[in-house]
């Protein structure tokens, strides 16, 4: 198993490298041999999984992996796995794999520059879900940005420099404060491992100390979800970027940032302190407690669910129109994981992994649009099921997943969601009922797009994007789709339907993990992975106490 | 009755939906021809599988004698977070067993006719397996176990009925009424989607009756125990109707949530007849007497229904006066006669509400299929300006049609509406004058509206549209009888003789049997439909003996308490199906002012009925000239109260707008707050460049080593 998930992180980033010395012409059927490569090893994962698992499935000692390790700083290159890690492993691979094969058919220069940079991102991305050392999740969570800003900046729209920096600098000037947390925390805890640093948040520092380092952490994870004021480099990514790029950014770099949330600001900052009363910051003199900053941030996800689905109505591009909505969606999730119960933080990993499937197909199916039409302004489409009706067929059904039809994947986990807020101790009835309104206006948006472009009297004139003149020779009309393209879908629809009406296999095997990161007793042992002894450094915090009064 | 009913249960909603993926995949192309027949053998079996069902219910209920039954089957579990348990799982009992009768008998009649009615379109595969993705969603509904199953088919009928308006998908008004279905009818279910959070949240489940798996009691058990509940669940009961009947009004179309209905009748005909007439739009009354014991105890919310049950009857029956196209006539009937159920409902007279239910499905199928005999046979045209005496036309449709019309008039004695409006309207006068008076004025405009259309197009005059209407069969092209009968004219008497040998080979059969059999089927339902419950009550002592009319009866009796206060006469045992326990000399003066009433009700239609023949048969004139007497009521009508456009320009509008603004928002102000902050480091940058550094890579080390100390030091100096 820890030789799995060494491979599962090592594979892709090799296979970009191997991939430098193959040809131009090979470089797309290598990355998809890698990408495929990795669906074995998500397989062999999830086969030699145990569900039953409470937590990580590898002991501390083995997952502190003699990979690499540093132990003057307390670094290692530590890797383990607990069911809500799988089933994101298992996404990222699947979307990857299918953005990878996907682009087959979109990008047609600087191909080999392309495969290697969606492999590194495919590494990095999954090493953010196995990390159990805070600098290694560091590490990858930034890994992430740089596939990404090329992605964007070479095979991009017509803005797509703009777009690139944009979405650099908007999520690395978050996660400088997330970065100044991680060293805080290593230089205190002793080590970056996840248990020295749960353990020291949770039984060593204050609770003004820890807020301190959940508003870090939340400054880096809010820009990359992204939550409500911080989500506008979003829209502009998402439909600069080539459509592959779109599908990773939206299926799998989003739940970076929830992941964050989840794994990494839950048990630093809230756990053990979310009913608590003790006064830990102020704000413009205003007392703040843990109780009213999670119904902050219950706030900023319900303005977050309205905002970006009335936003999101009045797009004139439906790309930009799923970004919006995305906004929208994961002001959902997000929802959720504040609610901190067990339906909310259920329903909330769910809607992480149905996110990815649903707007993840939905870029797809745009991009296949795109591809025949080079347009994507909703007034120039319009009736396309005549022309398309398998096209018309992914397009409703994924849809209907998207606005939550119970029956797909995406009612489960937004209902568990909302019910979650719902009935909540940190948030409470009228979080829900706020939400809940956000379904309808998803309805609405959703609907609109598709009456605009599936049905309708049929209106679609073929375009021709510019460097591609050698396209224009012949006028044909372009067909529905085809092989390739419905073999990409019909994984993403198989999900959809299986998650909606069996979830529960993947729910129940997340309980224990879930559990555990919001219980205070599972890091209680100090000892429990450490590699070094801690360094005795005085508490800079109690000394700054002491000298206060 | 035998166990294997209730364990394959599964297979009622179950072999529709395969047969919709088969139709639906496999029988494109060149083998769409055949794409009825998966449906039809999926609708088949779930049709005798709930025949024998309720049948099977039937002898088990004679053996219980009066005591309430029910079976549960849990498949798998669906959801498990720890609190919240939703089984995949039925419950069938009377109150189920009658409604999967109604929706998978009347949906296989239906499939049957819609054979010959879709035969040559374009998207005959589409259609059918739209039909059995419909037939699975609502066996779904009526036969979950718990709240979420209901939702689960409440929202799939939805999908549905976007897909089926949206049928025709190349015309605008189509599409525009599909997406209006679908979104007021969200409106709707965002409510009924908290009230099941809220039923969660204070009863712990969301079981109708336990599922066997946690608790041992359900959700309506323990709402019905009015005795020992806390006081959270106390003020939730008083939020929860009130919730749950939002998705009530959305789905059945009640006021102001109706608006969809009307536009609905985009969809091909056999759908208005299935979906927006039979079995969708009554959901929402199966829902009320399903979670009967979460409503009765709470007045207001009862008064509410009962309210905007009459209020939705007027507004169906007063629009329909003008409208002019036979299924926007029907359409608005339905509203109309969905308010009469929901009065029932309303004023604590569930069996009154699903007899209706029952009677109405068997008699406005048979006439918006009726509608779709005539639709075919006028190429497409459905303006009763352009048409009358098609009595001579379609003869065998003439007399389904007058069949259809007197059920929905409620003529005396011989049809099945007649003896369940009645019920309503009795229990309506039972509850208050106002209302009972009100009901009796709507049935008398039912009546006049309903001949109005049967004299106008049946009788008089021959007259038949000569041109193709405009978006007939919009599709395809090898719609048989586009051009074949693009001459036919106004003709006399003679006329389906005369216009014979001629064009023989283009001759059409308007009246073909695939379409004509389902029909006579529900119009011996439409006659006969009405002595299930009369004058015996078998109907209502077999739904009786369901647990939600049982359970919903002892906490009326408990909240109401009949015995000891005025509100006597309020709760009627018959009403809930249950056996009789007043006092003789009670019951007697109560079913006498019974027949008072069948007699008033039946004068009043008859004089409906002599109304329509005076003015629409007999002196034409004088009709005509009406609306320009009461030009200001016309008006009204005309243009529907004007609730369109009410919607359209404070509902939508004004969120759209909204949607504008923040789009503005987003680009200038966030992005700009974004952008100022952003020019604080360009700015450091700036100043560090001109005084110590030159380089790039290092610059920016250099200030991100400095952003980290400032943090850092932020963080320590702040403690």
């Amino acid at each position: 198993m820890e030789y799995l998930l060494v491979l599962l992180v090592i594979l892709p980033l090799l296979g970009a490298i191997i991939g430098a010395f193959v040809s131009e012409g090979a470089a797309r059927i290598w990355a998809l041999m890698v990408a495929l490569a990795q669906v074995v090893c998500g397989i062999a994962l999830a086969a030699g999984f145990d569900y039953s698992a409470a937590g990580d499935l590898l002991a501390p000692a083995l997952a502190a992996s003699r990979v690499f390790a540093i132990p003057d700083i307390g670094f290692s290159f530590a890797l383990n796995v607990n069911a809500v890690s799988m089933w994101l492993t298992l996404m990222t691979i699947v979307l990857s794999f299918v953005a990878i094969w996907f682009s087959f058919g979109s990008i047609k220069d600087r191909q080999k520059e392309f495969y290697a940079w969606m492999l590194v991102l495919m590494g990095a991305m999954i090493g953010v879900f196995l990390a159990r050392d805070l600098l290694l999740f560091y590490i990858f969570f930034e890994l992430t940005l740089i596939p990404m800003y090329f992605i964007i900046g070479i095979w991009g729209g017509p803005q797509k420099r703009y777009a690139a920096i944009k979405f650099f600098l908007f999520t690395f000037s978050g996660s400088m404060f997330t970065l100044a947390g991680v060293i805080y925390l290593g230089i205190f805890a002793g080590s970056f491992s996840y248990a020295d640093v749960f353990y020291y948040c949770q039984h060593v520092a204050t609770a003004p100390e820890r807020f301190l380092l959940l508003v870090a952490m939340l400054c880096g994870f809010a820009v990359k979800v992204p939550l409500f004021p911080v989500h506008t480099w979003l829209p502009l990514a998402h439909t600069e970027a080539p459509t592959g790029g779109s599908v990773i950014l939206a299926s799998v770099l989003l739940k970076l940032g929830t992941y964050g949330i989840l794994a990494i600001a839950l048990p630093v900052g809230i756990v053990g302190l979310e009913r608590s009363t003790e006064v830990v910051g102020a704000f413009l003199y205003w007392p703040i407690t843990m109780p009213g900053f999670i119904k902050f941030m219950g706030i900023l996800c319900v303005i977050g669910i309205l905002y970006g689905a009335l936003v999101a109505w009045v797009q004139q591009d439906i790309k930009k129109l799923v970004a919006y909505s995305s906004v929208s969606h994961l002001g959902f999730c997000v929802l959720g994981l504040m609610a901190l119960n067990a339906s909310g933080m259920q329903g909330s990993v769910l809607y992480m992994i149905n996110h990815g499937i649903n707007t993840g197909a939905m870029f797809l199916v745009i991009g296949m649009i795109y591809d025949r039409y080079h347009t994507r302004d909703i007034h120039e489409l319009s009736g396309l099921a005549a022309r398309m009706p398998i096209l018309a067929f992914f397009w409703i059904y994924f849809t209907m997943a998207s606005i939550g039809l119970p029956g797909t994947n995406g009612f489960v986990s937004e209902f568990l969601s909302i019910l979650g807020a719902f009935t909540s101790d940190s948030l409470g009835i009228i979080y829900g009922v706020f939400a809940a309104i956000g379904v309808l206006l998803g309805a609405i948006y959703m609907l609109h797009m598709a009456a605009k472009v599936i049905w309708g009297p049929l209106k679609a004139t073929v375009k021709h994007a510019p460097g591609h003149e050698d396209d224009s020779g012949h006028h044909a009309v372009p067909g529905d789709l085809n092989g390739r393209e419905i073999a990409i879908l019909v994984p993403l629809a198989l999900a959809v339907f299986l998650l909606g009406w069996f979830p529960q296999p993947v729910m129940q095997s997340m309980k224990g993990p879930l559990d555990a990161l919001t219980s205070t007793a599972t890091y209680a042992n100090p000892d429990i992975a450490r590699a070094t002894p801690a360094p005795t450094l005085p508490n800079p915090v109690q000394v700054a106490q002491a000298e206060q009064p | 009755m035998e166990r294997f009913l209730i364990d394959y249960s599964i297979l009622i909603p179950l072999l529709p939906l395969i047969g919709a993926l088969v139709s639906g995949w496999l029988m494109t192309g060149k083998r769409k021809t055949g794409a009825h027949w998966p449906i039809w053998l999926g609708v088949g079996y779930a049709a005798v599988h709930s025949g024998m069902l309720l049948q099977g219910m039937i002898s088990q209920a004679s053996q219980a004698h009066g005591a309430a039954i029910g079976f549960v089957k849990n498949v798998w579990t669906w959801i498990d977070t720890g609190p919240f348990v939703v089984q995949w799982g039925y419950w069938l009992d009377p109150l189920s067993a009658v409604m999967l009768c109604v929706v998978c008998g009347i949906g296989l009649l239906i499939t049957i006719y819609a054979a010959g009615y879709m035969k040559g379109e374009k998207g005959y595969f589409r259609f059918f397996a739209y039909l059995g993705l419909f037939i699975f969603s609502m066996a779904t509904l009526v036969m979950g176990e718990n709240l979420l199953m209901l939702y689960l088919g409440w929202e799939g009928v939805g999908l549905c009925s976007y897909l089926l308006i949206g049928y025709y998908y190349e015309k605008p008004a189509a599409r525009e009424a599909a997406k209006k279905a679908f979104l007021v009818n969200r409106i709707g279910d965002v409510g009924f989607a908290l009230g099941i959070m809220l039923c969660f949240y204070a009863f712990g489940t969301i079981s109708y009756f336990g599922n066997g798996v946690g608790g041992s009691d359900g959700l309506l058990e323990r709402a019905a125990n009015l005795g020992s509940l806390t006081d959270f669940q106390r003020s939730a009961l008083t939020w929860i109707p009130i919730l749950l009947v939002m998705g009530a009004f959305g789905k059945s179309a009640q006021f102001p949530l109706h608006v969809w209905l009307p536009d609905a009748m985009e969809g091909p005909t056999p759908v208005s007849a299935l979906i927006h007439a039979a079995t969708m739009v009554t959901a929402g009354v199966y829902m009320i007497a399903r979670c009967g014991t979460l409503f009765i105890s709470n007045e207001v919310a009862m008064l509410i229904i009962a309210v905007i049950g009459a209020i939705t009857a007027w507004i169906g029956a007063t629009v329909a006066l003008r409208q002019f196209d036979l299924k926007k006539v029907f359409a608005y009937s339905t509203v109309s006669q969905l308010g009469y159920m929901f009065v029932a409902v309303g004023v604590l007279a569930p069996v009154a509400g699903v007899f209706h239910l029952v009677t109405h499905a068997f008699f406005k199928a048979l006439l918006f299929l009726s509608c779709g005999v005539v639709m075919h046979a006028m190429l497409g045209h459905l303006d009763m300006r352009k048409m009358s005496g098609l009595k001579r036309v379609l003869p065998k449709t003439r007399w389904l049609m007058l069949i259809g019309c007197l059920a929905l008039a409620g003529f005396p004695l011989i049809t099945s509406g007649f003896y369940s409006k009645d019920e309503i309207v009795a229990a309506a006068w039972h509850r208050s004058m106002i209302l009972g008076v009100l009901m009796l004025v709507i049935a008398f405009i039912t009546a006049y509206y309903t001949f109005r259309l049967y004299f106008r197009v049946f009788e008089g005059p021959t007259i038949t549209p000569s041109e193709p209407a405009e978006d007939h069969a919009p599709a395809d092209q090898d719609h048989a009888h586009d051009s074949a009968h693009a001459h036919a004219t106004v003709t006399d008497d003679s006329a389906t003789h005369g216009h014979g040998h001629g064009h023989d080979e283009h001759h059409h059969n308007h009246e073909p049997s695939i379409m004509i059999v389902p029909l006579v089927l529900l119009a011996i339902g439409a006659l006969l439909a009405g002595f299930l419950n009369f004058p015996e009550h078998a109907l209502g002592h077999f739904l009786g003996q369901s647990s939600s009319l049982s359970l919903g009866f002892e906490q009326a009796v408990e909240h109401y308490n009949p015995l000891t206060t005025d509100d006597a006469h309020k709760i009627s045992p018959i009403s809930f199906g249950q056996a009789e326990y007043r006092a003789a000399s009670v019951v007697e003066a109560e079913h006498y002012g019974h027949y008072v009433f069948m007699i008033v009700s039946g004068l009043v239609t008859l004089a409906g009925i002599g109304l329509a023949y005076m003015l629409h048969l007999k002196n034409r004139a004088r009709g005509d000239a009406l609306p320009e007497k009461f030009a200001w009521a016309s008006r009204l009508l005309e243009a529907k109260y004007w609730l369109d456009e009410f919607n359209q320009n404070w509902v939508v509008e004004p969120l759209r707008s909204l949607g504008n603004a923040f789009f503005m928002i987003d680009r200038f102000l966030v992005d700009g707050v974004v952008w100022l902050i952003g020019f604080v480091p360009q700015l450091a940058g700036f100043t560090l460049k001109l005084t110590s550094q030159r380089g790039y890579l290092q610059g920016y080390a250099l200030s991100m080593l400095l952003c980290i100390t400032v943090i850092l030091l932020f963080v320590f100096g702040i403690l």
